[in-house]
Protein backbone atom coordinates (compact mmCIF):
# COMPACT_ATOMS: atom_id res chain seq x y z
CA UNK A 1 0.00 0.00 0.00
CA UNK A 2 2.96 2.51 0.77
CA UNK A 3 4.35 1.85 -2.50
CA UNK A 4 1.37 2.23 -4.33
CA UNK A 5 0.50 5.91 -2.34
CA UNK A 6 4.34 7.09 -3.02
CA UNK A 7 3.59 6.54 -6.79
CA UNK A 8 0.59 8.53 -6.98
CA UNK A 9 2.56 11.11 -5.32
CA UNK A 10 4.77 10.85 -7.79
CA UNK A 11 2.73 11.87 -10.78
CA UNK A 12 3.48 15.14 -11.76
CA UNK A 13 0.98 17.46 -11.43
CA UNK A 14 0.71 18.40 -15.55
CA UNK A 15 1.90 17.53 -18.86
CA UNK A 16 4.82 21.02 -18.27
CA UNK A 17 5.86 19.06 -15.10
CA UNK A 18 5.78 15.63 -16.76
CA UNK A 19 7.81 16.77 -19.40
CA UNK A 20 10.18 18.54 -16.94
CA UNK A 21 10.22 15.12 -15.13
CA UNK A 22 11.32 13.74 -18.24
CA UNK A 23 13.78 15.82 -19.32
CA UNK A 24 15.36 15.60 -15.94
CA UNK A 25 15.12 12.09 -16.03
CA UNK A 26 13.57 11.52 -12.82
CA UNK A 27 12.44 7.99 -11.29
CA UNK A 28 9.05 7.30 -12.20
CA UNK A 29 8.64 9.97 -15.29
CA UNK A 30 8.84 7.06 -17.97
CA UNK A 31 5.72 5.23 -16.30
CA UNK A 32 3.36 8.33 -15.44
CA UNK A 33 4.14 9.18 -19.50
CA UNK A 34 2.90 6.02 -19.97
CA UNK A 35 0.06 6.54 -18.36
CA UNK A 36 -1.07 9.52 -19.62
CA UNK A 37 -0.31 9.00 -23.21
CA UNK A 38 -1.12 5.51 -23.53
CA UNK A 39 -4.84 5.78 -24.20
CA UNK A 40 -4.13 8.39 -27.05
CA UNK A 41 -1.69 6.41 -28.72
CA UNK A 42 -3.97 3.25 -28.73
CA UNK A 43 -6.61 5.75 -29.88
CA UNK A 44 -4.22 7.14 -32.74
CA UNK A 45 -2.79 3.32 -34.02
CA UNK A 46 -6.19 1.68 -34.26
CA UNK A 47 -7.28 4.84 -36.21
CA UNK A 48 -4.73 4.89 -38.65
CA UNK A 49 -4.61 0.84 -39.49
CA UNK A 50 -8.46 0.03 -38.21
CA UNK A 51 -6.70 -3.33 -36.99
CA UNK A 52 -5.26 -4.09 -33.96
CA UNK A 53 -2.60 -6.35 -35.51
CA UNK A 54 0.58 -5.43 -34.46
CA UNK A 55 -1.00 -2.80 -31.92
CA UNK A 56 1.22 -4.14 -29.15
CA UNK A 57 4.28 -3.72 -30.46
CA UNK A 58 3.86 -0.24 -31.94
CA UNK A 59 3.14 0.94 -28.12
CA UNK A 60 6.20 -0.08 -27.30
CA UNK A 61 7.80 1.35 -30.21
CA UNK A 62 6.00 4.80 -29.75
CA UNK A 63 6.61 5.05 -26.61
CA UNK A 64 10.64 4.43 -26.94
CA UNK A 65 10.33 7.44 -29.60
CA UNK A 66 8.57 9.32 -26.87
CA UNK A 67 11.33 9.02 -24.73
CA UNK A 68 13.74 9.92 -27.32
CA UNK A 69 12.18 12.92 -28.95
CA UNK A 70 11.25 15.11 -25.02
CA UNK A 71 14.20 16.43 -25.62
CA UNK A 72 12.95 18.34 -28.53
CA UNK A 73 9.53 19.10 -27.23
CA UNK A 74 9.36 23.01 -25.97
CA UNK A 75 5.13 22.98 -25.36
CA UNK A 76 4.67 24.41 -29.17
CA UNK A 77 1.79 22.81 -29.56
CA UNK A 78 -0.16 20.49 -26.85
CA UNK A 79 1.01 17.04 -25.00
CA UNK A 80 -1.58 15.22 -27.04
CA UNK A 81 -0.95 16.62 -30.30
CA UNK A 82 2.86 15.95 -29.91
CA UNK A 83 2.30 12.44 -29.28
CA UNK A 84 -0.43 12.02 -31.64
CA UNK A 85 2.13 13.02 -34.46
CA UNK A 86 4.89 10.91 -33.19
CA UNK A 87 2.25 8.26 -32.96
CA UNK A 88 1.36 9.04 -36.30
CA UNK A 89 5.38 9.25 -37.44
CA UNK A 90 6.34 5.79 -35.88
CA UNK A 91 3.23 3.82 -37.45
CA UNK A 92 4.04 5.34 -40.63
CA UNK A 93 7.83 4.69 -40.43
CA UNK A 94 7.08 1.14 -39.15
CA UNK A 95 4.75 0.03 -41.91
CA UNK A 96 7.69 1.46 -44.64
CA UNK A 97 10.16 -1.17 -42.46
CA UNK A 98 8.17 -3.96 -42.91
CA UNK A 99 8.42 -3.57 -46.22
CA UNK A 100 5.50 -6.20 -46.77
CA UNK A 101 2.17 -5.29 -48.71
CA UNK A 102 0.87 -3.41 -45.46
CA UNK A 103 -0.84 -0.19 -46.48
CA UNK A 104 -2.90 2.25 -44.58
CA UNK A 105 -6.70 0.95 -44.17
CA UNK A 106 -5.82 -2.14 -44.60
CA UNK A 107 -7.70 -3.86 -41.82
CA UNK A 108 -10.89 -2.75 -43.19
CA UNK A 109 -10.81 -5.91 -44.85
CA UNK A 110 -10.81 -7.91 -42.25
CA UNK A 111 -14.00 -9.84 -41.08
CA UNK A 112 -15.87 -7.68 -38.30
CA UNK A 113 -13.94 -5.20 -38.09
CA UNK A 114 -16.93 -2.79 -39.54
CA UNK A 115 -19.16 -4.24 -36.88
CA UNK A 116 -19.27 -1.00 -35.40
CA UNK A 117 -19.82 1.00 -38.18
CA UNK A 118 -22.14 4.37 -38.29
CA UNK A 119 -23.79 3.39 -35.03
CA UNK A 120 -27.38 4.85 -35.66
CA UNK A 121 -28.12 3.61 -39.21
CA UNK A 122 -29.54 0.48 -39.93
CA UNK A 123 -28.70 -2.98 -40.93
CA UNK A 124 -28.93 -2.74 -44.24
CA UNK A 125 -27.61 1.12 -44.43
CA UNK A 126 -24.69 -0.50 -42.32
CA UNK A 127 -23.71 -3.19 -44.80
CA UNK A 128 -24.11 -0.91 -47.53
CA UNK A 129 -21.56 1.54 -46.13
CA UNK A 130 -18.94 -1.41 -44.82
CA UNK A 131 -19.36 -2.12 -48.37
CA UNK A 132 -18.73 0.96 -49.70
CA UNK A 133 -15.99 1.65 -47.50
CA UNK A 134 -13.82 -1.18 -48.46
CA UNK A 135 -14.41 -0.54 -51.48
CA UNK A 136 -12.93 2.89 -51.05
CA UNK A 137 -10.13 1.62 -49.45
CA UNK A 138 -9.88 -0.64 -52.43
CA UNK A 139 -9.36 2.06 -54.57
CA UNK A 140 -6.98 3.81 -52.33
CA UNK A 141 -4.32 1.32 -52.94
CA UNK A 142 -4.31 2.09 -56.58
CA UNK A 143 -3.40 5.85 -55.56
CA UNK A 144 0.10 6.35 -55.66
CA UNK A 145 1.06 5.88 -51.74
CA UNK A 146 3.07 8.96 -50.77
CA UNK A 147 0.03 10.28 -52.42
CA UNK A 148 -2.33 8.56 -50.60
CA UNK A 149 -0.86 8.86 -47.39
CA UNK A 150 -0.91 12.66 -47.09
CA UNK A 151 -4.83 12.24 -47.94
CA UNK A 152 -5.71 10.01 -45.71
CA UNK A 153 -3.80 12.28 -42.86
CA UNK A 154 -5.37 15.34 -43.44
CA UNK A 155 -8.43 14.44 -45.28
CA UNK A 156 -9.23 11.46 -43.46
CA UNK A 157 -7.87 12.04 -40.11
CA UNK A 158 -7.37 16.00 -39.57
CA UNK A 159 -4.04 16.39 -39.64
CA UNK A 160 -3.25 19.86 -40.58
CA UNK A 161 -0.27 20.28 -43.31
CA UNK A 162 1.95 21.14 -40.84
CA UNK A 163 1.53 17.75 -38.95
CA UNK A 164 0.93 16.08 -41.74
CA UNK A 165 5.00 17.32 -43.21
CA UNK A 166 6.42 16.51 -39.44
CA UNK A 167 4.98 12.98 -39.60
CA UNK A 168 6.21 12.11 -42.80
CA UNK A 169 9.32 14.22 -43.08
CA UNK A 170 8.23 16.71 -45.97
CA UNK A 171 8.04 20.30 -46.39
CA UNK A 172 5.29 21.47 -46.43
CA UNK A 173 4.69 22.75 -49.35
CA UNK A 174 5.25 19.00 -50.54
CA UNK A 175 2.49 18.00 -48.73
CA UNK A 176 0.42 20.34 -50.31
CA UNK A 177 1.07 19.51 -53.89
CA UNK A 178 1.13 15.30 -52.86
CA UNK A 179 -2.57 16.46 -51.25
CA UNK A 180 -3.87 17.88 -54.23
CA UNK A 181 -2.49 15.12 -56.86
CA UNK A 182 -3.71 12.50 -54.20
CA UNK A 183 -7.43 13.83 -53.91
CA UNK A 184 -7.13 14.49 -57.99
CA UNK A 185 -6.19 10.94 -58.24
CA UNK A 186 -8.84 9.26 -56.02
CA UNK A 187 -11.62 10.85 -57.73
CA UNK A 188 -10.64 9.95 -61.16
CA UNK A 189 -10.61 6.36 -60.14
CA UNK A 190 -13.83 6.95 -58.23
CA UNK A 191 -15.50 9.01 -61.60
CA UNK A 192 -14.14 5.70 -63.83
CA UNK A 193 -16.47 3.20 -61.71
CA UNK A 194 -19.71 3.74 -61.89
CA UNK A 195 -21.23 1.90 -59.33
CA UNK A 196 -19.11 3.32 -57.06
CA UNK A 197 -19.79 7.14 -58.11
CA UNK A 198 -23.74 5.49 -58.13
CA UNK A 199 -22.99 4.35 -54.17
CA UNK A 200 -21.13 8.20 -53.49
CA UNK A 201 -24.09 9.69 -54.89
CA UNK A 202 -26.83 7.98 -52.87
CA UNK A 203 -24.84 8.71 -49.72
CA UNK A 204 -24.46 12.04 -50.55
CA UNK A 205 -28.01 12.63 -51.23
CA UNK A 206 -29.00 11.03 -47.92
CA UNK A 207 -26.39 13.13 -45.62
CA UNK B 1 -24.44 21.58 -63.11
CA UNK B 2 -20.92 21.15 -60.94
CA UNK B 3 -19.97 17.48 -60.44
CA UNK B 4 -19.44 15.88 -56.95
CA UNK B 5 -16.11 16.10 -55.35
CA UNK B 6 -15.40 12.48 -54.69
CA UNK B 7 -12.24 12.29 -53.00
CA UNK B 8 -14.57 14.44 -50.50
CA UNK B 9 -17.39 12.14 -49.99
CA UNK B 10 -14.77 9.26 -49.76
CA UNK B 11 -13.00 10.85 -47.13
CA UNK B 12 -15.95 11.68 -45.08
CA UNK B 13 -17.03 8.08 -45.14
CA UNK B 14 -13.80 6.96 -44.50
CA UNK B 15 -13.67 9.18 -41.47
CA UNK B 16 -16.73 6.92 -40.54
CA UNK B 17 -14.96 3.76 -40.94
CA UNK B 18 -14.70 1.32 -37.41
CA UNK B 19 -11.91 1.66 -35.80
CA UNK B 20 -11.79 -1.15 -33.88
CA UNK B 21 -11.57 -1.66 -30.31
CA UNK B 22 -8.32 -1.58 -28.20
CA UNK B 23 -6.81 -5.15 -27.06
CA UNK B 24 -7.18 -5.86 -23.32
CA UNK B 25 -4.32 -4.58 -21.55
CA UNK B 26 -1.66 -6.85 -20.30
CA UNK B 27 -0.10 -6.22 -17.14
CA UNK B 28 2.90 -8.38 -18.34
CA UNK B 29 3.12 -5.89 -21.38
CA UNK B 30 2.69 -3.04 -19.55
CA UNK B 31 5.44 -3.50 -17.74
CA UNK B 32 7.73 -4.54 -20.14
CA UNK B 33 6.92 -1.55 -21.96
CA UNK B 34 7.54 0.99 -19.13
CA UNK B 35 11.05 -1.04 -18.51
CA UNK B 36 11.91 -0.39 -22.00
CA UNK B 37 11.09 3.27 -21.80
CA UNK B 38 13.04 3.93 -18.27
CA UNK B 39 15.62 1.84 -20.22
CA UNK B 40 15.46 4.34 -23.01
CA UNK B 41 15.27 7.22 -20.71
CA UNK B 42 18.71 6.33 -18.98
CA UNK B 43 20.77 6.06 -22.09
CA UNK B 44 22.69 8.70 -23.27
CA UNK B 45 21.59 10.37 -26.14
CA UNK B 46 23.09 12.48 -28.38
CA UNK B 47 24.31 16.03 -27.35
CA UNK B 48 23.06 18.75 -29.11
CA UNK B 49 25.51 21.48 -29.79
CA UNK B 50 25.16 24.18 -27.01
CA UNK B 51 25.29 28.31 -27.15
CA UNK B 52 28.45 29.45 -27.89
CA UNK B 53 29.26 30.65 -24.17
CA UNK B 54 27.94 27.66 -22.27
CA UNK B 55 30.31 25.52 -25.14
CA UNK B 56 33.40 27.62 -24.75
CA UNK B 57 32.60 27.18 -20.60
CA UNK B 58 32.58 23.20 -21.16
CA UNK B 59 35.73 23.48 -23.13
CA UNK B 60 37.52 25.36 -20.56
CA UNK B 61 36.39 22.94 -18.31
CA UNK B 62 37.63 20.05 -19.91
CA UNK B 63 40.66 21.56 -21.18
CA UNK B 64 41.50 21.97 -17.45
CA UNK B 65 40.76 18.14 -16.72
CA UNK B 66 42.55 17.06 -19.40
CA UNK B 67 45.78 19.49 -19.83
CA UNK B 68 47.08 20.21 -23.13
CA UNK B 69 46.52 16.38 -24.51
CA UNK B 70 42.99 17.37 -25.69
CA UNK B 71 44.76 19.57 -28.85
CA UNK B 72 45.86 16.83 -30.66
CA UNK B 73 43.02 14.72 -29.62
CA UNK B 74 39.69 13.76 -31.33
CA UNK B 75 37.47 16.92 -32.22
CA UNK B 76 35.47 17.98 -29.04
CA UNK B 77 31.73 17.73 -29.96
CA UNK B 78 31.34 14.29 -28.95
CA UNK B 79 28.07 12.12 -29.74
CA UNK B 80 27.29 8.47 -28.10
CA UNK B 81 24.71 7.00 -29.94
CA UNK B 82 22.04 4.78 -28.06
CA UNK B 83 20.94 1.10 -29.59
CA UNK B 84 17.88 -0.96 -28.28
CA UNK B 85 16.84 -4.18 -28.51
CA UNK B 86 13.10 -4.42 -30.25
CA UNK B 87 10.08 -6.31 -28.86
CA UNK B 88 10.04 -8.80 -31.47
CA UNK B 89 14.30 -10.07 -30.73
CA UNK B 90 15.35 -13.64 -30.15
CA UNK B 91 19.00 -13.79 -29.36
CA UNK B 92 21.58 -13.41 -27.06
CA UNK B 93 24.19 -10.35 -26.23
CA UNK B 94 27.11 -10.09 -23.96
CA UNK B 95 28.85 -7.13 -22.65
CA UNK B 96 32.48 -7.08 -22.78
CA UNK B 97 33.63 -9.79 -20.63
CA UNK B 98 30.45 -11.11 -19.68
CA UNK B 99 28.56 -13.97 -20.27
CA UNK B 100 26.07 -13.89 -23.21
CA UNK B 101 22.52 -12.97 -21.57
CA UNK B 102 19.31 -13.37 -23.32
CA UNK B 103 17.95 -10.14 -25.74
CA UNK B 104 15.11 -8.58 -24.83
CA UNK B 105 12.92 -5.45 -26.01
CA UNK B 106 14.09 -2.26 -25.00
CA UNK B 107 17.18 -3.57 -24.18
CA UNK B 108 20.00 -1.22 -23.97
CA UNK B 109 23.41 -2.00 -25.89
CA UNK B 110 26.88 -0.57 -25.14
CA UNK B 111 29.65 -0.03 -26.99
CA UNK B 112 31.36 -3.67 -27.87
CA UNK B 113 28.59 -5.64 -26.85
CA UNK B 114 28.24 -8.53 -29.09
CA UNK B 115 24.46 -9.65 -30.35
CA UNK B 116 23.82 -13.20 -31.69
CA UNK B 117 21.07 -14.37 -33.73
CA UNK B 118 20.34 -18.61 -32.90
CA UNK B 119 19.28 -20.48 -36.44
CA UNK B 120 15.28 -19.51 -36.47
CA UNK B 121 15.70 -16.39 -34.30
CA UNK B 122 16.33 -12.98 -35.88
CA UNK B 123 17.35 -9.50 -33.71
CA UNK B 124 16.25 -5.81 -34.93
CA UNK B 125 18.21 -2.93 -33.16
CA UNK B 126 17.30 0.69 -33.42
CA UNK B 127 19.60 3.83 -32.63
CA UNK B 128 18.88 6.72 -31.29
CA UNK B 129 20.03 8.26 -34.65
CA UNK B 130 16.95 6.76 -36.46
CA UNK B 131 19.14 3.94 -37.72
CA UNK B 132 17.74 0.32 -37.61
CA UNK B 133 19.56 -2.93 -38.25
CA UNK B 134 18.28 -6.69 -38.46
CA UNK B 135 20.04 -9.15 -37.99
CA UNK B 136 19.16 -12.78 -39.82
CA UNK B 137 19.25 -16.23 -38.41
CA UNK B 138 22.77 -17.72 -37.19
CA UNK B 139 24.44 -13.97 -37.00
CA UNK B 140 26.56 -12.51 -34.89
CA UNK B 141 27.47 -8.22 -34.70
CA UNK B 142 29.51 -6.33 -32.47
CA UNK B 143 29.11 -2.77 -31.71
CA UNK B 144 32.59 -2.21 -31.54
CA UNK B 145 31.67 1.94 -32.33
CA UNK B 146 28.78 3.98 -31.29
CA UNK B 147 29.94 7.26 -31.32
CA UNK B 148 29.59 10.12 -34.12
CA UNK B 149 31.35 7.62 -36.25
CA UNK B 150 29.67 4.45 -35.84
CA UNK B 151 31.50 1.04 -36.52
CA UNK B 152 29.66 -2.61 -36.99
CA UNK B 153 31.09 -5.41 -36.90
CA UNK B 154 29.76 -9.14 -38.74
CA UNK B 155 31.50 -12.02 -37.75
CA UNK B 156 28.86 -14.12 -39.57
CA UNK B 157 25.94 -13.90 -41.07
CA UNK B 158 23.86 -11.51 -42.68
CA UNK B 159 22.69 -7.79 -41.68
CA UNK B 160 20.25 -5.47 -42.97
CA UNK B 161 20.71 -1.50 -42.39
CA UNK B 162 18.53 1.23 -42.98
CA UNK B 163 21.17 4.06 -42.27
CA UNK B 164 19.69 7.77 -41.02
CA UNK B 165 21.58 10.19 -42.87
CA UNK B 166 24.97 10.99 -41.04
CA UNK B 167 25.82 14.25 -40.08
CA UNK B 168 29.23 16.12 -41.53
CA UNK B 169 32.04 13.98 -39.63
CA UNK B 170 30.25 11.14 -38.67
CA UNK B 171 30.42 7.70 -40.87
CA UNK B 172 28.44 4.39 -40.35
CA UNK B 173 30.63 1.32 -41.21
CA UNK B 174 30.06 -1.91 -41.59
CA UNK B 175 33.17 -4.26 -41.34
CA UNK B 176 33.44 -8.22 -42.05
CA UNK B 177 36.84 -10.03 -41.77
CA UNK B 178 37.70 -8.84 -44.91
CA UNK B 179 36.33 -5.83 -46.13
CA UNK B 180 34.45 -2.46 -45.06
CA UNK B 181 31.19 -0.92 -46.23
CA UNK B 182 30.99 2.94 -45.25
CA UNK B 183 27.70 4.80 -45.58
CA UNK B 184 25.86 7.89 -45.18
CA UNK B 185 22.18 6.97 -45.12
CA UNK B 186 20.61 4.47 -47.33
CA UNK B 187 19.58 1.25 -46.98
CA UNK B 188 21.62 -2.34 -48.09
CA UNK B 189 22.63 -5.71 -46.41
CA UNK B 190 26.04 -7.15 -46.20
CA UNK B 191 26.25 -10.94 -45.35
CA UNK B 192 29.68 -12.97 -44.73
CA UNK B 193 28.92 -16.13 -46.53
CA UNK B 194 31.19 -19.58 -45.23
CA UNK B 195 34.11 -20.72 -46.89
CA UNK B 196 32.69 -23.19 -49.24
CA UNK B 197 30.15 -20.32 -50.43
CA UNK B 198 32.64 -18.48 -52.45
CA UNK B 199 32.26 -17.99 -55.99
CA UNK B 200 34.99 -18.81 -57.80
CA UNK B 201 35.91 -15.05 -59.15
CA UNK B 202 36.43 -13.40 -56.23
CA UNK B 203 38.30 -13.86 -53.00
CA UNK B 204 36.06 -11.58 -50.22
CA UNK B 205 33.61 -13.70 -48.01
CA UNK B 206 31.48 -10.53 -47.83
CA UNK B 207 28.31 -9.73 -50.17
CA UNK B 208 26.79 -6.51 -50.18
CA UNK B 209 23.43 -5.66 -51.91
CA UNK B 210 22.42 -1.74 -51.76
CA UNK B 211 18.18 -1.24 -52.10
CA UNK B 212 18.83 2.52 -51.71
CA UNK B 213 21.46 5.31 -51.65
CA UNK B 214 25.22 5.15 -52.08
CA UNK B 215 27.70 2.91 -50.14
CA UNK B 216 31.91 2.35 -50.95
CA UNK B 217 33.20 -0.81 -50.41
CA UNK B 218 36.62 -0.94 -49.16
CA UNK B 219 38.30 -4.71 -49.86
CA UNK B 220 41.79 -5.52 -50.84
CA UNK B 221 42.87 -1.92 -50.52
CA UNK B 222 40.65 -0.55 -53.69
CA UNK B 223 37.29 0.78 -52.88
CA UNK B 224 34.36 0.62 -54.89
CA UNK B 225 30.90 2.47 -54.90
CA UNK B 226 28.03 1.11 -54.94
CA UNK B 227 24.49 2.91 -55.84
CA UNK B 228 21.25 1.53 -55.61
CA UNK B 229 20.47 -2.04 -57.03
CA UNK B 230 24.50 -2.84 -56.66
CA UNK B 231 25.95 -5.71 -55.04
CA UNK B 232 29.14 -7.00 -54.51
CA UNK B 233 31.85 -8.52 -55.81
CA UNK B 234 29.68 -8.31 -59.06
CA UNK B 235 31.52 -11.59 -60.22
CA UNK B 236 29.51 -13.32 -57.43
CA UNK B 237 25.94 -12.11 -58.88
CA UNK B 238 26.46 -12.26 -62.94
CA UNK B 239 24.44 -15.83 -62.84
CA UNK B 240 22.37 -16.44 -60.30
CA UNK B 241 21.57 -13.52 -57.93
CA UNK B 242 21.33 -14.61 -54.18
CA UNK B 243 18.15 -13.59 -52.25
CA UNK B 244 20.14 -11.11 -49.66
CA UNK B 245 16.63 -9.91 -48.13
CA UNK B 246 15.04 -11.08 -45.28
CA UNK B 247 14.31 -14.87 -45.81
CA UNK B 248 11.72 -16.94 -43.59
CA UNK B 249 12.61 -18.85 -41.07
CA UNK B 250 13.45 -22.19 -41.72
CA UNK B 251 11.36 -24.84 -41.26
CA UNK B 252 10.76 -28.76 -41.16
CA UNK B 253 14.32 -29.95 -42.10
CA UNK B 254 17.13 -28.09 -40.42
CA UNK B 255 18.67 -30.40 -37.81
CA UNK B 256 21.66 -28.36 -37.03
CA UNK B 257 19.72 -25.13 -36.36
CA UNK B 258 17.47 -27.25 -34.22
CA UNK B 259 20.87 -28.23 -32.38
CA UNK B 260 21.79 -24.86 -32.19
CA UNK B 261 18.61 -23.28 -30.55
CA UNK B 262 18.33 -26.16 -28.14
CA UNK B 263 22.41 -25.57 -27.38
CA UNK B 264 21.73 -22.03 -26.89
CA UNK B 265 18.44 -22.26 -24.50
CA UNK B 266 20.65 -25.50 -22.31
CA UNK B 267 23.01 -22.49 -21.71
CA UNK B 268 20.67 -19.89 -20.59
CA UNK B 269 18.96 -22.53 -18.56
CA UNK B 270 22.84 -23.23 -16.82
CA UNK B 271 23.19 -19.38 -16.40
CA UNK B 272 20.58 -19.11 -14.89
CA UNK B 273 18.41 -17.83 -16.83
CA UNK B 274 14.95 -19.37 -17.26
CA UNK B 275 12.88 -16.69 -19.03
CA UNK B 276 15.48 -16.57 -21.81
CA UNK B 277 15.91 -20.57 -21.81
CA UNK B 278 12.09 -20.81 -21.43
CA UNK B 279 11.36 -18.39 -24.62
CA UNK B 280 14.15 -20.24 -27.08
CA UNK B 281 12.41 -23.43 -25.96
CA UNK B 282 9.02 -22.07 -26.96
CA UNK B 283 10.90 -20.76 -30.08
CA UNK B 284 12.20 -24.56 -30.99
CA UNK B 285 8.87 -26.18 -30.04
CA UNK B 286 6.98 -23.17 -32.60
CA UNK B 287 9.39 -23.53 -35.52
CA UNK B 288 9.74 -26.82 -35.49
CA UNK B 289 6.85 -28.55 -34.37
CA UNK B 290 7.22 -31.96 -35.62
CA UNK B 291 11.04 -31.96 -35.08
CA UNK B 292 13.20 -35.00 -33.46
CA UNK B 293 14.04 -31.99 -30.54
CA UNK B 294 10.52 -30.64 -29.78
CA UNK B 295 9.82 -33.00 -27.24
CA UNK B 296 13.12 -32.45 -25.40
CA UNK B 297 12.27 -28.72 -25.77
CA UNK B 298 8.66 -29.50 -24.57
CA UNK B 299 10.62 -30.94 -21.49
CA UNK B 300 12.74 -28.74 -20.33
CA UNK B 301 10.45 -26.17 -20.86
CA UNK B 302 8.06 -28.06 -18.60
CA UNK B 303 10.54 -28.39 -16.02
CA UNK B 304 11.79 -24.74 -15.50
CA UNK B 305 8.08 -23.60 -15.57
CA UNK B 306 7.37 -25.99 -12.82
CA UNK B 307 10.19 -24.82 -10.99
CA UNK B 308 8.88 -21.35 -10.58
CA UNK B 309 5.27 -22.10 -10.88
CA UNK B 310 3.52 -25.15 -9.65
CA UNK B 311 -0.22 -24.42 -11.30
CA UNK B 312 1.99 -23.44 -14.51
CA UNK B 313 3.70 -26.06 -14.27
CA UNK B 314 0.61 -28.50 -14.13
CA UNK B 315 -0.73 -26.72 -17.03
CA UNK B 316 2.65 -27.39 -18.76
CA UNK B 317 2.85 -31.09 -17.89
CA UNK B 318 -0.71 -31.51 -19.08
CA UNK B 319 0.08 -29.83 -22.57
CA UNK B 320 2.97 -32.43 -22.69
CA UNK B 321 0.61 -35.19 -21.54
CA UNK B 322 -1.60 -34.26 -24.35
CA UNK B 323 0.67 -34.47 -27.29
CA UNK B 324 2.64 -36.88 -25.89
CA UNK B 325 0.92 -39.60 -23.74
CA UNK B 326 3.56 -41.94 -24.17
CA UNK B 327 6.37 -39.39 -23.75
CA UNK B 328 9.78 -40.29 -22.65
CA UNK B 329 9.43 -38.05 -19.77
CA UNK B 330 5.52 -38.97 -18.81
CA UNK B 331 6.04 -40.37 -15.11
CA UNK B 332 7.76 -36.66 -14.49
CA UNK B 333 4.54 -34.95 -16.20
CA UNK B 334 2.25 -36.97 -14.08
CA UNK B 335 3.63 -35.36 -11.27
CA UNK B 336 3.51 -32.04 -12.01
CA UNK B 337 0.14 -32.38 -13.62
CA UNK B 338 -0.76 -34.12 -9.97
CA UNK B 339 0.03 -31.23 -7.38
CA UNK B 340 -2.52 -29.20 -8.53
CA UNK B 341 -5.77 -30.74 -9.71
Amino acid sequence: VTAHLQLVQTVPADDGALVRALKAKQPGAASALYRRARPGVSRTILRLLRSTEEHDELIQLVMIELIFGIERFRGQCSLDAWVSVVTAHTVFKHLRQRRRDRRIFSGLGEEGSAAHAVPAASAGRLAVNRDLVRRLASVLQKVDQAKAEVFVLHDVHGFDLKEVAEVLGLTVANVQTRLVRGRRALHELIRADPELVGALDDVGEES
Amino acid sequence: MNEPDYARRAAELLQKAPVPEAPPTDSDVETADVAAMETALRAPRPSRLMPALKWGALAAAVLIALGAALWVGPPMRRTTTSVIASAASVGTVAAPGEAPRRLVGGMALGQASRVMTPLGGAAELAFSTGTRVELAEGSELSLDALGERQRLHVASGRIAAQVAHVQPGGAFVVETRDAEVEVRGTRFTVEVVPVGARCTAATSSTRVAVEEGVVAVRFDGREVTLHAGDRWPRDCFAAAAPELGPQPAPSGSSLAAQNDLFAQAVTLKRQGDSAGAISLFEHLMEAWPQGPLAESAEVERMKLVAASSEAQGAEAARAYLGRYPKGFARAEAHTFAAKVK
